[in-house]
Formats: C-alpha cells, sequence, structure tokens
C-alpha cells in the first residue's frame, strides 16, 4: 500500500495541475500580506474602532498572527477549488489517459487502488492546508513580528502571544478535515466519469448550494444546516473563542469525519462493481 | 456658699467654648479651597513611574492579565511601556488632580460623607460650555488625605464611568493609589467583525443574548518610584494606538 | 498438458448486447494462441474479463487452474497483458513507467529488469524519453514491454500489431516467438488478421458475435490448400492476360493497379513465380493473403 501512496503521490505531483493550488495560495497571501502591511493600521483601527474611545492600546496587534488569521477565513470558497483540482481527476483522469486498463490489471485490489489514490487525495489537501498556514503564519511573523492576537467574534478576545500557536494549529488541523470532505466529495464523482471537468464543476456546484441554503433564514433551511458540511466550514474559529467550545469541536470532527468516511465507502462500492471499458 | 457662682460660670465657659469649638469644626466646606488643596497635595508629586497590572473584566472583552510600566511627569506627560498588549482606559492613564478636575467647570459642593472614618467631601463639577465630552462629574474627596476617592462622570456618547481610587501608605507615601478600578458600561459600543463575512452558527442555546456589557477594569499599582527625575526624552517616543 | 486458461460458458450481455455467448476456450502451457475474429466479436470484451476490468454474467474462469476471481492478485502477478491500445502516463519517461508499474507487479523490480525489457523492445536509446514523444510504434512497444516486465508466465496481448507498418508488424511478430520459443512463454494472441496469427500461432479459436466459430490446431485448421496471392509487377495487363490463358486461370480474379490477384493452392506459387519469370514478367513481389472473412466464408462453405 505505501508504494501504491508513493506512486499516486508521485503522479499527483507531475502534473503541472498540482502546483495551482500552492502557486494561488502563495500568490493569495503575498497579496494579503502586502496589503497589510499599506493598510493594516486602518484595518486594524475598523477593528478596534469600537473600543478605541474608552480604551489606550499597547503592544504589537498588527502582527502576523493576525495575518494569518484573516488569511484562514479565506478558506471558505477559494481553497476547496483548488481541491476540487486535484482529487476530481485523481480517477477521471486515469479514464482519460486511458491507464486504467494497465493499472487495474496488476496484482493489486481495487479497494488498495480506490485507497491508495484517496490518502494521496487527502495528503494533498492537507500538503495545501498546511502550506497555507506555514506561509500565512510564518511569512506574517517575519514581516509584522507576533504578538497578541485580536478576534472578533461575538466578543472581543485577545490571546497572549504564547496561547495563539497551539490555536493555530489546531484549527488548521480542523480545516484540514474540513477541506478533506471536499476532497472526498471531489473524488467521489471522479470515479463516475471519464472526464475531470464533471467532478470539479459539480463539486463546486454542490458546495455553492449549500452555502446558499445555510445562508437562507426560513426554518426549514435552518433545520437542514446541520446535515450540511459547508456549516462546518468555518468551525476551525471554535478555536478562537473566548471558550473552548469542546462539545462543538468533537460534534464538527464527528461530521466531517463522518462525512470523509461515507464518500470514501460510496466510492469504494461503485469502483468494485465497475466494468472498466475506457 | 461663695463657690456656686463661680463653678457655674466654669461650666457656661466650658460650654461656649464647645459650643464655638463645634461650629468651627462643622463649618460648611468651600469645595474650590478644597480642590485647591487637593492639587498642592498632588504637586507634590513631581514626578512618577510605576508597575500597573490591568485586569480586564468585561463579559464581551476577553483581554488576559497584562503587566505595563507608567511613566509621569508634571503636569501632563504621560507614557505607557510595555513589551505586550494592554489596553487600560484613557480616563485612567491620567489621575492627578489636575487631568482629573480639568477645564472649566461649575463646582458645588453636595454633602459630606463617612467612608471608614475618612470624612469624605461630594462634589459636582458641571463643565461650561459645550465641548467637553463630560456632561457631569460627581467627585468624592477624602477632606483629611487630600486625595480623590472616586469620579462618577457622565458623558455625552459614552454613558457613564466610575473611577475608585485606593490608597495605601505601605505602597507609597505619596498620595499616589495603590489601586484603580474603572466601571463602565460598553452597551453603546458596536463591534466590528474581521471584514469577512463569518457564518456565525445558531447557538442562541449557548449564547447570553441579554450579555452584560458593564465591565470593570482593575489596575493594581506597585513598585512607585516617585520624584527620581524622569527625563523629557523619555516621552518623546509617540503613544502606540491611540 | 497443464491448462493456463480454462473459460467455461462464459457470457457478458451490455444492455441489448450479448458481448460474449457462451465462450468456451482452453490455453495450455507453451502455447501461441491465435484469439481471433472480427471486430465486434468480443475477443477485447473477453480478454477484460481476464484481466478483471469487467464481470462476466455468467461462467467461470481459471487461470493456472485457479478460479480468477477468488485468487486475482496471484494470478495477475503472473500475467502481463495489453489491452486494446497500450496507454501510458505521457508525462513520464518509458524507464519511469516501467519502474512504476514493475513496483504494482507483486514482486522486486530491480534497474537491471527494466533495462533488459527496454532492450528486448528496442526502446533503450529512449528510455528516459517522455512518452509523449514517442510514435505509435513505440508506444506499442513499451506496451509489451510493461507487460513483460515482471517476467510473467502468460501474456495476454490484444491486437498488437494495430496500427504498426509491416516492419514494426514483423518487428512483434518476431518477439512473439521469442518469447515462446526461448523464454516459454504462453502467449494469448488477439488479432483480427489471420496472416498474422497464422505464421505465430500453434493453436487458435475464432470468435463471431460473442461465440465460437471454430477452436484447434492452425495447421489443421488452415489445411486448406487454396490461397489468394498478390503479384505486384510493372505489366500489370499482361501478367494477367496470362495467367487467364494458363492452368492457373480459373483462379484469376482482379487487376487494380500494379496488382494481380488470383487464388491458387499454396503449394504452386513458387511454380508461378517460376511462369512469370520465364514469360519476361518481372515480378516484385509475391504476397500469400488470406482474409478472416475469407476463410469464414471458406470454412462455412467446406462445413467446418
Amino acid at each position: 500500500m505505501k508504494n501504491l501512496i508513493g506512486f499516486e503521490l508521485y503522479k499527483i505531483f507531475r502534473k503541472w495541475r498540482s502546483y495551482i493550488g500552492f502557486i494561488a495560495i502563495t500568490l493569495l497571501v503575498l497579496v494579503v500580506e502586502t496589503a497589510m502591511y499599506f493598510e493594516g493600521d486602518k484595518y486594524l483601527h475598523f477593528l478596534t474602532r469600537s473600543l478605541q474611545d474608552t480604551f489606550f492600546f499597547t503592544g504589537n496587534l498588527l502582527n502576523g498572527y493576525l495575518i494569518a488569521y484573516y488569511v484562514l477565513g479565506a478558506l471558505v470558497i477559494h481553497i476547496p477549488f483548488l481541491i476540487t483540482l486535484v482529487n476530481g481527476d485523481l480517477l477521471a483522469g486515469e479514464a482519460t489517459m486511458g491507464t486504467y486498463r494497465m493499472l487495474l490489471s496488476r496484482p493489486v485490489s481495487r479497494f488498495q487502488i480506490i485507497t491508495s489514490k484517496f490518502l494521496a487525495g487527502q495528503i494533498y489537501s492537507f500538503l495545501l492546508i498546511i502550506w497555507l498556514g506555514v506561509l500565512s503564519i510564518g511569512l506574517g511573523t517575519l514581516l509584522f513580528g507576533s504578538g497578541e492576537l485580536i478576534v472578533v467574534q461575538d466578543v472581543i478576545t485577545v490571546f497572549s502571544k504564547d496561547d495563539v500557536l497551539w490555536r493555530f494549529v489546531s484549527a488548521y488541523l480542523l480545516a484540514s478535515l474540513s477541506m478533506g470532505v471536499v476532497a472526498g466529495l471531489a473524488f467521489l464523482f471522479s470515479s463516475l466519469v471519464e472526464n475531470a471537468i464533471g467532478p470539479i464543476i459539480s463539486t463546486m456546484t454542490i458546495i455553492i448550494v449549500f452555502l446558499i441554503l445555510s445562508a437562507i433564514n426560513i426554518d426549514f433551511f435552518r433545520a437542514l444546516k446541520p446535515y450540511l458540511f459547508t456549516s462546518y466550514s468555518m468551525d476551525w474559529r471554535l478555536f478562537f473563542g473566548s471558550e473552548i467550545d469542546a462539545g462543538e469541536i468533537w460534534k464538527s470532527i464527528g461530521v466531517l469525519s463522518l462525512h470523509i468516511a461515507v464518500f470514501y465507502s460510496v466510492t469504494l462500492f461503485i469502483f468494485k462493481r465497475k466494468d472498466i471499458l475506457s | 456658699m461663695k463657690k456656686k457662682p463661680v463653678i457655674k460660670s466654669f461650666f457656661v465657659l466650658i460650654f461656649v467654648l464647645v459650643t464655638l469649638l463645634g461650629s468651627l469644626l462643622n463649618a460648611q466646606i468651600n469645595p474650590e479651597n478644597l480642590l485647591s488643596d487637593v492639587r498642592k497635595n498632588f504637586a507634590r508629586v513631581k514626578d512618577y513611574s510605576a508597575d500597573m497590572l490591568i485586569k480586564v473584566d468585561i463579559n464581551i472583552i476577553k483581554v488576559p492579565e497584562t503587566k505595563v510600566k507608567i511613566l509621569y511627569k508634571a503636569p501632563d506627560k504621560i507614557r505607557v511601556k510595555s513589551e505586550s498588549f494592554a489596553m487600560l482606559p484613557k480616563e485612567g492613564m491620567n489621575f492627578s488632580p489636575n487631568a482629573l478636575l480639568k477645564g472649566d467647570n461649575s463646582i458645588i459642593f453636595e454633602k459630606e460623607e463617612d467612608w471608614n472614618g475618612s470624612r469624605i467631601a461630594v462634589i459636582k463639577l458641571i463643565p461650561l460650555g459645550s465641548a467637553s465630552e463630560i456632561v457631569l462629574s460627581t467627585i468624592w474627596v477624602d477632606v483629611n488625605q487630600l486625595v480623590v476617592r472616586k469620579v462618577e462622570s457622565t458623558t455625552k456618547t459614552r454613558g457613564t464611568f466610575v473611577i475608585d481610587l485606593q490608597y495605601e501608605k505601605t505602597v507609597t507615601e505619596f498620595p499616589l493609589p495603590s489601586m484603580m478600578t474603572f466601571k463602565f458600561d460598553m452597551s453603546r459600543q458596536n463591534f466590528n467583525s474581521h471584514g469577512f463575512e463569518e457564518d456565525e452558527k445558531p447557538k442562541e442555546e449557548k449564547k447570553d443574548k441579554s450579555k452584560n456589557t458593564e465591565g470593570t477594569v482593575k489596575i493594581v499599582y506597585s513598585g512607585y518610584a516617585v520624584n527620581k527625575g524622569i527625563p523629557d526624552s523619555e516621552f518623546t517616543e509617540q503613544e502606540k494606538k491611540k | 498438458m497443464e491448462k493456463i486458461i480454462e473459460i467455461n460458458n462464459l457470457y457478458k450481455r451490455f444492455k441489448d448486447i450479448m458481448a460474449v455467448d457462451d465462450l468456451n476456450v482452453n490455453v495450455y502451457r507453451g502455447d501461441v494462441f491465435g484469439f481471433l475474429g472480427p471486430n465486434g466479436a468480443g475477443k477485447s470484451t473477453t480478454i477484460r474479463m481476464l484481466m478483471t476490468l469487467i464481470f462476466p454474467a455468467k461462467g467461470s474462469i481459471k487461470i493456472f487452474d485457479k478460479p480468477l476471481h477468488e485468487n486475482r492478485n496471484y494470478i495477475l502477478s503472473r500475467i502481463g497483458a495489453i489491452v486494446e491500445k497500450p496507454d501510458l502516463y505521457n508525462y513520464m519517461s518509458a524507464y519511469k513507467n516501467l519502474e512504476m508499474l514493475g513496483r504494482l507487479s507483486g514482486r522486486p523490480i530491480g534497474k537491471k529488469r527494466i533495462e533488459e525489457v527496454l532492450e528486448l523492445v528496442g526502446l533503450k536509446e529512449r528510455a528516459k524519453s517522455k512518452v509523449k514523444t514517442y510514435s505509435f510504434g513505440m508506444k506499442q512497444r513499451l506496451g509489451i514491454a510493461q507487460a513483460l516486465i515482471h517476467d510473467p508466465e502468460l501474456i495476454i496481448l490484444d491486437e498488437p500489431t494495430t496500427g504498426l507498418d509491416p516492419q514494426g508488424m514483423k518487428e512483434i511478430r518476431e518477439l512473439i516467438l521469442y518469447l515462446s520459443h526461448t523464454e516459454k512463454k504462453t502467449i494469448f494472441l488477439s488479432s483480427h488478421i489471420l496472416s498474422e496469427v497464422e505464421l505465430v500461432a500453434n493453436r487458435m479459436i475464432i470468435i463471431d458475435k460473442g461465440k465460437t466459430v471454430v477452436e484447434g490446431e492452425v495447421s489443421e485448421l488452415l489445411k486448406t490448400p487454396w490461397i489468394k496471392v498478390e503479384i505486384e509487377t510493372d505489366e500489370p495487363v499482361r501478367c494477367a492476360g496470362l495467367i487467364k490463358n494458363s492452368g492457373w486461370g480459373t483462379g484469376f480474379e482482379s487487376v487494380k493497379d500494379n496488382i494481380v490477384t488470383l487464388n491458387m493452392e499454396k503449394e504452386l506459387i513458387p511454380e508461378i513465380n517460376k511462369f512469370l519469370i520465364e514469360n519476361s514478367i518481372k515480378v516484385y513481389g509475391l504476397t500469400p493473403k488470406r482474409s478472416l472473412e475469407e476463410y469464414f466464408l471458406n470454412i462455412t462453405e467446406k462445413g467446418h
């Protein structure tokens, strides 16, 4: 299985499209950090405007952590697309190239092939998120230094400097689980077709539709919301609450993991029974 | 028989003297003079530096305890030095009588109170003119120690805040507080999120919708170094982020 | 003799089409087995079932005397196959393709083996070039290489000469003969070109519409003495006239461009060559042809 996963990762990173995600993230982070370099004071003023009449501030709030937090918030729409680009191609790409026949004629089971591809896709997605984290925090702290992190949710919370990093690590881990669901869905669609465009568009369509449904303030859709995986895509923010809501975090982990497991299982079920005609 | 008139005169004299003394002691306090005395008392402090431990206790703001250093030089130079983030109420930064009692005010003596054996004069200050943010201030002045114990101010836009000052001789012999408690209401403030749409989860069952927006900032002073001579250059670095 | 492939009562339906209809095939160790049929006969479907790419509706397949689906990995580790045209990873070199696929073949494949196989198929010089730069023929040879990389006992080749020029076809034929005679492999060779199969196979089956038409030893099945011969000459009209007026006249068929076509007994080909030369006809080529369609018609008429 290790050989297979290594082979799949090798194939992923031999394709130019796999680097689009990393390049896009690099550019996103650079653009945001450049903007913050010139306009960061205004942004911070905007965040703390409500307090400035009453309070005097000291210390470096415009630091790498603040920027990393802001960048992480961009996950909702942008990163899923980058993930579907690769995961949507994992199976459909083999069909397009015609390499299914050769791959499946090897003495490796379909279970091994599906599992290795699935895991390779998840690893890719994880690496993409980690790259986001390393770049935003690393470059951010290099340019802006570190310091306390101010987060405005339902309350204003300022986390002390040594209380921030573990939150980011946890947040990125939860975020990568959330992106793992996107990867799993794209992978499932990829097993159904012979062209990668279909899975990419289908996955993004589902994400956008779910986000729209979540935003509609009608009882029916509000009842539906807990069952939509997009409802949990911003739950990494739970690690930046004034109090850590462990129950909600575990619920998120459970729901997201369940989605991943279901997408994987359905893909495996379909693929094991599929006639390879391409 | 001749002794009785002498004794009677003696007691009358004692009575008159006591009555006169009582009257003298219970004479109406002149608020302007009292405040002037308070200023003179504080004027003994030419400069000081002190450590401040700031504890913010507001439901809607969560900030860790922070330590900063404050520098003061008469009449109005203030600088806060900190390696890390700290937030402290603006009104509480400079608690000198000159700062607390700044501007033209109509001064009215309201009453006297007794606080743990101290004689406290309650004085109203009404700023003259419309430029001031403060509409009305009430000041509790310790008549014996000539320090301000409490200030309650009502502002035009930010509600009412209260500053309580405690003084401990063990901390410093100068009229400088050992602790200041700043109370206010954040309800008129609006919060701004981080600029991207955050999909707030419906956690109404956990959120306290009627969140108490009143808050307290407690500042504990220690390590006073008074009248040691602080150069002006210490105050030339611009304050960060007011 | 040891049966390597045993197909019993095999069926496969795609919607309304019965692609394989009660097929029975036996391949023995050491065979070069010709699996013939016209386009759409069910050859590729059968091969895909042998390689577990598609699932039979009914019937059984045993390879190396073991049921296929219950012993899939074990069996596939001993088989090398090209299924239809060989599609490899275009963005990798031939060497890398073989290295990666070799690792998945169930046994360790070293650098030496990869180089051996590349040399065998004549691609050693272009080993490090990306497959997308290869010609069709080179890709075909690389396809054979990936089938051989793990030294399988059974090699399944699905129309390996499709799209190749005569030189390419000749090279593939020679490779098949080498693998059979020298390496002692069992070869299952699918094709719609009878003459190609005839030159290498010892046993064969012909299928049509998913059903067996005929099966047996090549020499027995193709014993019919008559064969179509194409004569290439620069005097086709005079050549045709000579043939029509000779003892071969009854077999004359047509003249087109520089080619004269006639049906005649295979043993008499040297005779006709001599006859034409004696009559000052320059013979540039004398090619025996046997089309599958003609063979079909032949065996049908002769009641095979």
